[in-house]
Order: C-alpha cells, then structure tokens, then sequence
C-alpha cells in the first residue's frame, strides 16, 4: 500500500506533460505522440494494477499534503479515494487515451499545431482522473470545469473554421448552464449536510438540490433538454471526438450521478429516469436521419448516457456503470474507425482538389471491400453498440432494459412503460447503426471513388482498432454471453437482489438482429442501375422512410420558426432562445450596475486621477532628477572600466600588477 | 631471502612499494577519468574517418562512462568519511580528503556531466566537427581540477593548476574561427603570466616558511613568524594564478576577450566549472589558518580587496554591453566577486553550504544560457529579437535572467540571499567586510538594469512575426528542464539553517 500513496504524482505528470507542451511545442519530432502514448499507457496499467489490489480492499483514502482551510467551519478535504470504479475509471482513461494519442499520431500529423493538440489531450486526462480521483465534491467541480475547458479547446482546434468556433461556444455555453445548476446544488449539500465530501455525505437530499446537483450532469453527459452540444462538438479532431465525447468526458456526468444517486430522493430519480428515456428515444430517432457519419455516432452516444442514467436512476448502479465502461470502448472504436475513413477520403479529396462533404455517408461507400482490415473492427464495435449477442454491449445494454423491467417492484407501473421505452430505444439502435453500416460498408463504392481507398492497413490505426474492438467481445466481461450477472463488475458493485427477467434480454437481441438486417439492408443494397450519389439512391421503403424524415425536418423547422434551412436546426433554435434570454439577463444586470455602482466608481476615478497628477509631478521634479544623477554616474563608472579593456596585452600585465600592488599597499597599511 | 629484507634500502623501498599499494585505492576516481581521457584519445586516433556524429556519439558515452564510474568512487570516498572525525584524513603527504573536499571533487563531476548531457543535445541540434578533442580536453581540465583538490603541496597544487590551465586554453580554442585566435593567444600569454606570478609567489612562500607543504602545522607556525608586509606579497603574488583562474579583478581582463569568440559549449564549461575547485581549494586554505589569526587577517583582507573591485567592476563596466558573451563574461567578474564572500568567511558556519548552492545554481543557469545561445547562435543582445523564439525558449531567457539577477522567483534569488545573510556574520563585527558586504547588495541592484536587457528583447521588442525560427527544437529540452528546476527550486524554500 506504499506505492498508492504516491498516486497522487500520476495525477501530475499529464499535467506537467501538457504544460511543457504548451510552452514547448515540438514542431519537428514525434516527441509529443510517442511520450503521450507511452504516459497513458503507463496510467492504464496502473488503473489495471489498481484494479487487482482494491479487488479485496472496499476502497482507500489517500491524504494529500495539502490541507484546504476554506471557511473557519469548513475545509475542502483534499483526498484521494479509490476504490472499485474509481480503479476501473483511471483504467479506462488511461486505455482509451493512449490508443487515441497512438491513433492520432498518425491522424495528427500534418497539423502544424499537433503539440497543442496533444497537449490539450494532456491536460484534458489530468482533469478527468481528478474528478474520478478526488473524494470532494469542490474538487470534482474544479476538474469538472477543466474537462469543460479542454473540451472546448478541443472542439475548436480548427479555429479557423466558423462551425468549429460556433460548436465550441455552444458546447461550454450549455456546459456552463448545466454547471451554474451544479454549483447550486453543491451548495445546498453545504448547507444542508455541512459537508461536500464525498464519503461523508450520508442524509437524503432534497429534491430539489438532487434535481440542481443533476444539472452538472445534464450538461456534462448532454441529457435532453441540453443535448444538442454533443452533435454539434463533432466539429472537433475525430480522436479527440472519441476520448472525450464518446467514451470519457461524458461518462463523467454519469459517473457522478453514480456516486451522488444513494443521496437522491426516489421521485427525482423518476424524473431524471423520465428525462433519460426521453433522451434515449429522441436522439435514437435523430441518428437515424443524419447524414453525417459523425453526427450519427454522437447522437448515438447521447442516447447511450440516457441508458446508463436511466440504469441508475432505477437503482441499477451496476448496469449503468458497466455500460458505461463497455459503452467507453466500443464507442471510442467506432469513432476511430469512421474517423479512418474520413482520413483517407480527406486525403483523396485533397489529392484530387475535389471539395465535398468527406463525412456524409451518402457519398461514399464499398468501404468493407476495399478496405476489410478496417471493417472488420467496425463490424464487432457495431454489433457491440447495436447488441448483438456475444458482445460487451448487449450484456450492458440488456442487462440495464432487464432492470429497468424489474424495477416495477420499487416504482410500481410506470417501470413498464420505461421498460418498453427502453427496448424500443435499443431497437432503433440496431437500425441506425445498420443503415451506417449499409450506408458506408456494404454499398457499392461511387466508382470513381477507387483511389480513395488505402492500399495497407496502418499500424497506427490497427491497434488501437483491435484493442478497443477485442475489448469489446463478452469474455472480458462477464463468462456468460447471455448475461451480465456472473460477471465481476455486477458482483463487486452489491447490485439488487431482484431477478432479471431473461426472456426481455433475449427477445431485445433477436429484435436488434433483426432492426440491424433490416437497415442494413435498406441502405446497403440499391436497386440496380442507380449509381446517383448526391441524391440518395434507395429500396422504396427506405425512400419512404428518408421523405418521412425530410417531412419530419420541414414540421420541425417550421415549428421551431427559424427561416433559414439547416442541417443543425434543432440545436440553432435552442442555441437562439438561450441566448436571447442570456442577453435579457446581461442587461437586466448591467441597468442595475450602471445606476448605482457606476457611479461610484465614477467618483473614486476622479480622486485617483487627482492624486496621480500630484505624484507624477513629485516623480518627475524631485525622483527623477536623483535616478538621473545615478544612471550618471553608473554610465562614467561603465565608461572607465571599459576603457581599461583596450586590448593591448603588455597593458592588462602592467595594470594587473599595479592594482594588486595597490591593493597590497591599501591593505597592508 | 630474510637477509635481504633486511637490508635497509630494500626495506624502505618494499615499504614504500607496500604505501603506494595501498593508497591506489585513495585515487580510483581519478583512474576512472584517466581511463576516459585514455579511451578518448585512443578513439581520436584509432579511426580512420577522424570525424563522424557517430564518432562523436562514442565520445560522449566513453565521457559519461568514465565520469559515472568517478562519481561512483567520490561516492564512496564521501561514505567512508569518518563522521565526528579528524577533519583532514592524510592518505598520504601527497593527498588530503576533507569533506568539502570530495564535495568539491562531486560537484566537479556532476557539473561535466550535465556538460556532457547539454553536449549531446546539442550534438542532436548541429552537429560539430571537433567533439572528440573537445571532451578530451574537458576531461583532462576537470582531471587537473580534480587532482589541484586532492593537493596537499604547493608543487603538486601548481602542476594541477598547469594541467587544467592548459586543458582550458585548448578547450576555448577548439572550434575557433581564425581571426579569433588573437584573443586567444592573449588568454595564454596572460594565462603564463599569472601562472609566473604564482610560481613566484610560491618560491616567497617558501623562503618565508622553508617549506611549502601545506598540510603540517609546522609551515604555517614558520609563516606566522613572517613579517606582515613580506607575507602579503608572497600571498599575493601566490594569488595572481587563483585570481587568473577565476577572472577576477585585476586578472580579469582575458575573460571578455575569449569568451567573444570562444563556442558557445566551451564557455559554458570554462566559465562555470573550474570555479568550484578553485574556490573550494582557497575556502580549504582559508580553514587550514583559522589557528593563524594573523594570517587569516592577511588573505582575508586580500581576498575581500579584491571581491569589492571585481563585484564594482564587473557590474559597472557590464552595463555597456551589447554583446551576450561580453556580458556574461562581466557577470560571471562579478559573481566571482560574490563567491568570494563564503570564502572569507569560511570560518563562520554554513559557509561551505552557502558557496555550494550558490555555485550550483550559478552554473546551472549559466548552461542554461549557453545551451540557449549555442543552439540559437547568438551572439548580440539583439539577436535575441530576430528569432521566433518559442515561448518555452523565451521563459528560460527569463530564467536565466532573473536567476543571474538574482530575482525572486528564481533559485538565483535564494543563493544570493543566503550569501548575504551569512555573510552578515562577518560583516557584523568588521569594517572592510561591511563595507564589502553593502557593496555586493547595491551592485545587486546594478545588475538588474543589464540582465533585464534580455527580457525586454525578447518580450517587449520582438522584431516581426517572419523571423527565422530559432534552433532545434527538441534540442532546447535539457536547457529548459534546467530552467524549470530553478524555478522549482523556490519551492523547496530557504536551503539554509
């Protein structure tokens, strides 16, 4: 237990790593790649030698030397806890950064930046093992925060592009909404229990601090009504999308909510289970209109968090926090491999001086015969996402619906209807990602299209790709394929005695199969003849289904007002209202500064101006006439001493001889 | 075969042979860095291809191997020290170990190897053609040093003095360009003469004590006998060769010119690490006299003399300059004039702690600043602004400025102050040493007003955003890892009881 104690200098050295990146970036070598791998890796393997040694332990508190005074009543309890998940956290973060940081290697090389970029992958890993390290909830927010930073400059690393910008506001706009409700809510377990710490904290909340405590998380893991950040953040780098906003950052506001929920009344919980199945279906149904590969997969990672949230509302901590790990490495596969194909059409594009849209899934396709050695881990991570028996996903993902259909006996009726909501969630699930299969993998390839495709398979983005897909397959999990209960992570974490009801599992995962073909065949296989790839060419139902969804964008955006027709409407209207109500609120404020404050300030102004007249007289008279005389004198002194330096040899032999005799007779007498 | 034992010569000499034998032991370390000059030289002549990066890559590991294996013997020396103990343990009428001394010997040591590592980063930076000879004669300057500390006879101190000198004069002109040999050669003859001076000064000391072995206390009992006036000649005519050596007022005048021309590499060794020995071997001098009042007044009042003239010196005649050498080569005058300060008062408490934390960060930030220059090539003030510095590059600029300076959030900050508040000691009861002492503090304030000018260069008067990048990137590493430890070090707070 000696070398725990010194967990706390892990948690450092991304932090110093990012700091010397920033100050000095490497623009010729490879350094910053390869030390970013090897450090990750490094915290990775401690998060797994973690895991071994808190297997018996039921967790540890590390004291820090620091210790936090912050009011005369209450100090800030500067610890580190570890225990099961946090072990499992830092594991994860650890993995998942270093096969990000070895991807983008490879992905970030021509960047002329790429030391900032790494950089802010740095410091975006120190915050997110200090909000799953630290054992307050001030703390927490302090990471919290940071994440939000380094999520924002990682949106917005292509700053010159407009939409790069825009998302990157959006994204730390809403985050900070969600936050403000946060910061409330610490404030009301100050108040109300006298602590934030984490291991003290035992009384019931109200339900109202419960509610602002999960704003954090609302924002953070972008759960319906502030969803429409996380779609929009794709306009970040593609490795940055799948650390940060797939398989970390946003697990963070889950995370929370695992370690907050024993605190939360049972009616709160039936409201942010309301709120995460609403989360789950509507962002399931965007996916499966996107356009953008990207987008997809975002969406689809919204409706995910609405799973694992829904897991733990429902007194499921285990699923939750399962699909949460799961979720981690199929999600952050899926969006390395689809960031593979972006790369290489980039590329293509950029060869050939075409300008199209590279991550729009109805321009390209053919994408597994060309390239298999990249559709093979896509095809596992798909599967896992949509729930396919004998992955990671399906046990998670199962085992949250067969809860959630259990839970009828502490929240009554209304678990039904979660329940079928929450398969019917998984179901479109299976759709979307079959149709991105269709749409991207299985389709013939535009013909022109041929050079697009790699000759070789790179190593830097095969392995990552194999690790995170090998992750995916059960056994990792769980040694039964069909459920998640003999697995580790259910035992250790005191999951309900409740039994599952098993035939809900398998009836969701035929039903998957089948919602997977049927997209996958829908938009994989056209009609003969129709080679058109800027109109969607389709199988009539998918026609049918793709008018219905234009219709849908039309109803929308004439609902929602907006006069210009956008991809992103849903989210540019919710942006427009809050905005505008932010702005109401600013000048509200400054009306009230401007009466009062102002002028006082105003007054204080003038008798400093006043008095600065009078100094600066005293300065110039009297103050700067001795400086003057000073530098004087300095000058003379300078003068002399240089002019003995003549460069004459026989003179420095004899002036050396003169002053020590001088120096000689000075002293001697 | 009994029988001829018995025979006296044979005896002595089997006695003798049995004495050498044992105290080979006392000088491994120094075997270690022979071997390594050995190893060099053979590398050096062996190949056929004199030059090569991969030459030079063997070169510096030959170097670091042997100065490992010296730092392991120091090591060992230090551990074997007897704790409550006799302060100078005689090995031999040719050699003393005394603590400050083998710490003296491991900051010799750890100094050329951090050399060694700059030397391979900037090997990575542009490579140079001459890095053989140049380790070469590195090792053999830092050998010279390291023997001139074991010395226990001024005979052996003076060919100890020799060897570093002459390994120094080589070492400032590898490298050189051919118009720049004038000043080098003016550095030799200056060099010579001081070195004459000494030698002199020595045979005074002689005639004064009949003997110049300076570990017996009978030699200093004669010296004291001495008439004052005779003991302040000999003595400074003794210290003509130290001052030399430390390019300190009036044996100044070769620094600026050499330092000029000299690669930006040489300097940062020349100017920092033979300081330590030299200055260690007077503050070993000054305590061997600490029974002597009378003559610990006399080299006390010659040094402190001569700190005064060089810390008002130095700081003045710096303030004119423009050209980055030139001006570290005043500052490094004055430094010399503040170091000399723990070695006045080396009978006071604390003063070897002092001097060594003072130098360490002294010559820490002086590689800095070299390591920077050499990798940047730049040789004016007003270089600094033609390059797009990166903003690491540019804070370790700023290190090294405040640290020179002696600024706060620096390590330089805390050597000075602990210089100061232990000089007080002495400076509480003596006039010279007050008046010496105020002087040091106000030319402290002096020295701002040249070190800011490398701040404001970089920070304030940068010429366009099209300057031409500045040097290898990935080379700047050990500078500004150097640069980050001064700063961190504040954070261990005052070092000082």
């Amino acid at each position: 237990m000696e070398l725990i104690h010194s967990l706390w200098l892990l948690l450092l050295m991304p932090l110093a790593w990012g700091i010397l990146l920033l100050v000095q970036p490497f623009a010729r070598a490879r350094v910053d790649g390869v030390v970013s791998v090897v450090l990750y890796g490094g915290l990775s393997m401690a998060g797994w030698l973690l895991l071994r040694s808190t297997g018996q332990v039921p967790g540890t508190v590390i004291e820090l030397p620091v210790h936090w005074q912050l009011l005369k009543t209450y100090s800030v309890n500067s610890g580190i806890y570890i225990d099961y998940p946090t072990a499992w956290m830092v594991f994860i973060v650890g993995l998942v950064g270093s096969c990000v940081a070895l991807y983008s290697c490879r992905y970030m090389q021509e960047e002329t930046h790429r030391s900032r970029y790494f950089a802010y992958l740095s410091l975006f890993v120190f915050a997110m093992l200090g909000i799953v390290l630290v054992r307050d909830l001030l703390l927490i927010y302090v990471g919290w925060e940071l994440v939000g930073l380094c999520s924002y400059l990682l949106i917005g690393f292509w700053h010159e592009r407009s939409e790069a910008r825009r998302a990157a506001l959006q994204a730390f706009v809403t985050n900070r909404l969600g936050d403000a409700a946060f910061v409330v809510g610490i404030g009301a377990c100050l108040l109300l229990t006298g602590s934030t710490d984490l291991l003290q904290m035992q009384q019931t909340l109200p339900w109202w601090a419960a509610l602002c405590l999960f704003g954090g998380t609302m924002g953070k893991s972008a759960q319906f009504p502030l969803h429409f950040w996380l779609p929009d953040a794709m306009a970040g780098p593609t490795p940055a999308s799948a650390l940060i906003h797939a398989a970390t950052m946003v697990a963070a506001g889950v995370y929370l909510l695992f370690r907050l929920h024993p605190l939360f009344p049972d009616s709160t919980l039936l409201v942010i289970a309301g709120l995460a199945l609403i989360t789950i279906l509507w962002s399931a149904l965007l996916a499966c209109v996107q356009k953008d590969m990207k987008r997809v997969l975002a969406y689809s990672t919204v409706s995910q968090l609405g799973y694992m949230i829904l897991a733990i509302a429902l007194h499921n901590p285990a699923g939750g926090f399962a699909h949460l790990l799961t979720h981690a490495f199929f999600k952050a596969g899926l969006f390395l491999s689809v960031g593979a194909v972006i790369y290489y059409l980039h590329h293509w594009q950029e060869k050939k001086g075409l300008h199209f849209d590279a991550q729009n899934m109805f321009l390209t396709g053919g994408w597994a015969r060309r390239a298999l050695w990249l559709a093979i881990p896509y095809g596992i991570l798909a599967a896992a996402l949509a729930g396919f028996p004998l992955t990671a996903g399906a046990l998670s993902k199962e085992n949250i619906i067969m809860s959630v259909w259990a839970s009828h006996a502490r929240f009554g009726q209304v678990a039904y209807y979660l329940g079928s909501g929450a398969i019917l969630g998984a179901l479109l699930t299976a759709f979307y990602m079959g149709r991105q299969t269709g749409l991207i993998w299985l389709r013939p390839a535009p013909p022109e299209q041929a050079a697009a495709f790699p000759a070789q398979p790179h190593a830097t983005f095969i392995i990552p790709l194999a690790l995170l897909s090998v992750g995916s397959l059960w056994f990792w999990w769980s040694p039964n394929p069909m459920s998640l209960e003999a697995g580790a992570i259910w035992q250790r974490l005191k999951a309900p005695e409740a039994s599952l009801p098993h035939a809900i599992g398998y009836l969701t995962s035929a039903g998957a199969l089948f919602m997977f073909a049927l997209g996958a065949w829908l938009y994989g296989f056209s009609p003969k003849g129709k080679t058109a790839h800027n109109e969607p060419y389709l199988q009539p139902l998918a026609r049918l289904l793709y008018r219905f969804c234009c219709l849908q964008d039309r109803v929308i955006r004439y609902l929602m007002d907006v006069a210009k027709p956008n991809e992103q409407t849903e989210s540019i209207w919710l942006q427009d209202r809050l905005t505008a109500w932010g702005l109401k609120l600013c000048r509200a404020a400054h009306q009230f500064d401007s009466k009062g404050i102002d002028r006082l300030i105003n007054g204080l102004g003038k008798i400093t101006v006043v008095a600065a007249h009078v100094i600066a007289w005293t300065d110039r008279q009297i103050v700067d006439g001795m400086v003057k005389a000073i530098v004087g004198m300095a000058r003379l002194a300078a003068y002399i001493g240089s002019r003995l330096q003549s460069g004459i040899l026989q003179e420095y032999a004899w002036i050396a001889i003169v002053a020590l005799a001088l120096i000689v007779l000075g002293v001697a007498i | 075969m009994k029988q001829l034992f018995s025979n006296p010569f044979i005896e002595s000499f089997a006695h003798r042979f049995e004495n050498i034998y044992q105290s080979v032991g006392f000088l491994l370390p120094e075997a270690a860095l022979l071997a390594g000059i050995v190893l060099l030289l053979l590398l050096a002549i062996s190949t056929r291809k004199a030059y090569g990066l991969r030459l030079a890559f063997w070169a510096v590991a030959i170097m670091m191997a042997s100065l490992f294996a010296q730092l392991f013997f120091l090591v060992g020396q230090l551990r074997s020290l007897p704790d409550e103990a006799p302060l100078y343990l005689m090995a031999d009428t040719l050699c003393v170990f005394h603590p400050l001394q083998i710490q003296a010997r491991i900051a010799l040591n750890l100094g050329a190897l951090l050399f060694g590592v700059v030397f391979l980063f900037e090997l990575l930076g542009h490579y140079r053609k001459e890095s053989v000879e140049w380790l070469f004669w590195a090792l053999s300057a830092l050998l010279g040093l390291d023997l001139l500390l074991l010395s226990a006879h001024f005979l052996t101190f003076y060919m100890s003095f020799e060897l570093s000198s002459i390994a120094t004069y080589f070492l400032l002109s590898v490298g050189r360009q051919r118009r720049q040999h004038e000043a080098l050669m003016k550095y030799v003859l200056f060099g010579a003469f001081a070195s004459a001076l000494m030698l002199y000064g020595i045979s005074w000391i002689y005639g004064l004590a009949g003997s110049i072995e300076f570990t017996q206390a009978a030699f200093w009992q004669h010296l004291q006998a001495a008439p004052s006036l005779w003991l302040y000649i000999a003595w400074a005519l003794f210290a003509a060769g130290v001052f030399f050596k430390l390019s300190v007022v009036p044996f100044h005048f070769w620094a600026p010119d050499a330092y000029e021309g000299a690669p930006a590499m040489s300097l940062a060794f020349v100017s920092a690490i033979p300081k330590v020995a030299i200055l260690a071997f007077m503050m070993l001098l000054n305590s061997r006299m600490a029974a002597f009042a009378a003559l610990q007044t006399v080299w006390g009042q010659l040094l402190m003399a001569v700190a005064l003239a060089s810390l008002l010196l130095g700081n003045f005649i710096a303030l004119r300059q423009h050209n980055l050498k030139r001006l570290l080569a005043y500052s490094t005058i004055a430094h010399m004039g503040t170091l000399l300060l723990p070695v006045v008062a080396a009978g006071y408490e604390g003063a070897e702690e002092v001097f060594l934390y003072y130098w360490a960060v002294y010559a820490l930030t002086l590689f800095v600043a070299f390591a920077l220059a050499a990798q940047q090539q730049i040789d004016q003030i007003a270089d600094l602004r033609r390059f797009n510095h990166t903003t690491g590059a540019k804070l370790a600029w700023g290190v090294v400025a405040f640290s020179l300076a002696g600024l706060p959030p620096t390590a330089g900050f805390l050597a000075k102050l602990g210089v100061f508040v232990h000089f007080w000691k002495m400076a509480a009861s003596h006039n010279l040493a007050l008046l010496l002492w105020v002087t040091a503090l106000l030319s402290t304030a002096v020295a701002l007003a040249y070190y800011i000018k490398i701040p404001y260069a970089l920070f304030f008067k940068q010429e366009s955003e099209a300057g031409a990048p500045a040097g290898a990137d990935a080379a700047l590493l050990p500078a500004m890892m150097i640069a980050l430890l001064l700063v961190l070090a504040i954070l261990w707070g005052y070092p000082f009881a």
